[in-house]
């Protein structure tokens, strides 16, 4: 058990907000993207967490397994004159759903906050703990 | 990038402070030692003045004693600890600034960890120092 035990699990969990954000991020930016590297609309995800052990497996800290594609299937929109319309006239855009990403962003950033709070938590006792050598 | 020992001083004044303290505790011992015969008398006190063999307290000090156990080698593993968190955390500041992946948080809790070692360290020393500072205002 080290000194640095609670600012690296902290750590992690800061990691882990800051790409939940990032997915959140991508997922409000590409709201109306028709093409993508793999063909098709783009697909809405979401971060997928678990848990894993940093050294002690009684504390484990969190890390990003990846991403999970979250969403249904595209919303078809009749516009004939777009690039991507298909044979009827349909452009297919992503099913994203603003109001939720929009709350998952938030509670990033609060979670973020969270977890830079228990870093500051950690450093302060590692200074009280100094204090009492003094 | 050189990599930078601001330790290096702290540890071998730490080794030298050391040394001095324990040396100066051998030199008393062997003063010691040198009296006591002599107070017994005789030609054979001369023979305590191999009560100064204590000394070799100092060569203790310049070169840590190989077993390993000693306060002042684990204070020394201690500091090399301290420079290599040191000396990582301003490689992560340099790859920061340079556009670096690394993300703003890693970079400000290696500093963070970082400075906490260095005030642990200081504390340290600090005691030693006061130590040292004791022994020298002995009366003998």
């Amino acid at each position: 058990m080290s000194v640095f035990d609670t600012m690296r699990i902290a750590a992690s969990g800061l990691t882990a907000e800051r790409f939940r954000m990032d997915t959140a991020a991508s997922n409000l930016a590409n709201q109306r993207s028709t093409r993508t590297a793999q063909g098709g609309p783009y697909q809405a995800v979401a971060p997928v967490f678990s848990a894993v052990s940093l050294g002690n497996d009684a504390t484990p800290g969190v890390a990003v397994t990846g991403v999970a594609a979250v969403g249904g299937d595209p919303i078809r929109v009749y516009d004939p004159t777009h690039p991507d319309a298909d044979a009827q006239g349909f452009v297919s855009y992503p099913d994203v759903d603003v109001a939720a990403n929009m709350a998952d962003l938030m509670g990033a950033a609060r979670s973020y906050s969270m977890n830079a709070t228990v870093t500051a938590a950690a450093k302060q006792s590692a200074t009280d703990a100094i204090e009492i050598g003094r | 990038m050189a990599a930078i020992d601001p330790l290096g001083g702290i540890s071998s004044l730490l080794r030298t402070t050391g040394s001095a303290a324990l040396g100066g505790a051998g030199s008393v011992a062997g003063a010691a030692g040198a009296a006591a015969p002599g107070a017994a008398g005789g030609v054979s006190s001369i023979g305590g003045v191999n009560g100064t063999a204590g000394i070799t307290g100092i060569s203790g000090g310049t070169e840590p004693s190989p077993a390993g156990g000693s306060f002042l080698d684990s204070l020394g593993d201690a500091l090399g600890n301290l420079n290599a968190q040191l000396n990582s955390a301003d490689a992560s500041m340099a790859s920061f600034a340079s556009g670096g992946s690394a993300d703003l948080h890693t970079v400000m809790l290696e500093l963070q960890q970082a400075s906490i070692g260095l005030k642990t360290g200081i504390a340290v020393r600090d005691k030693l120092l006061e130590a040292y500072q004791e022994l020298m205002r002995l009366q003998i």
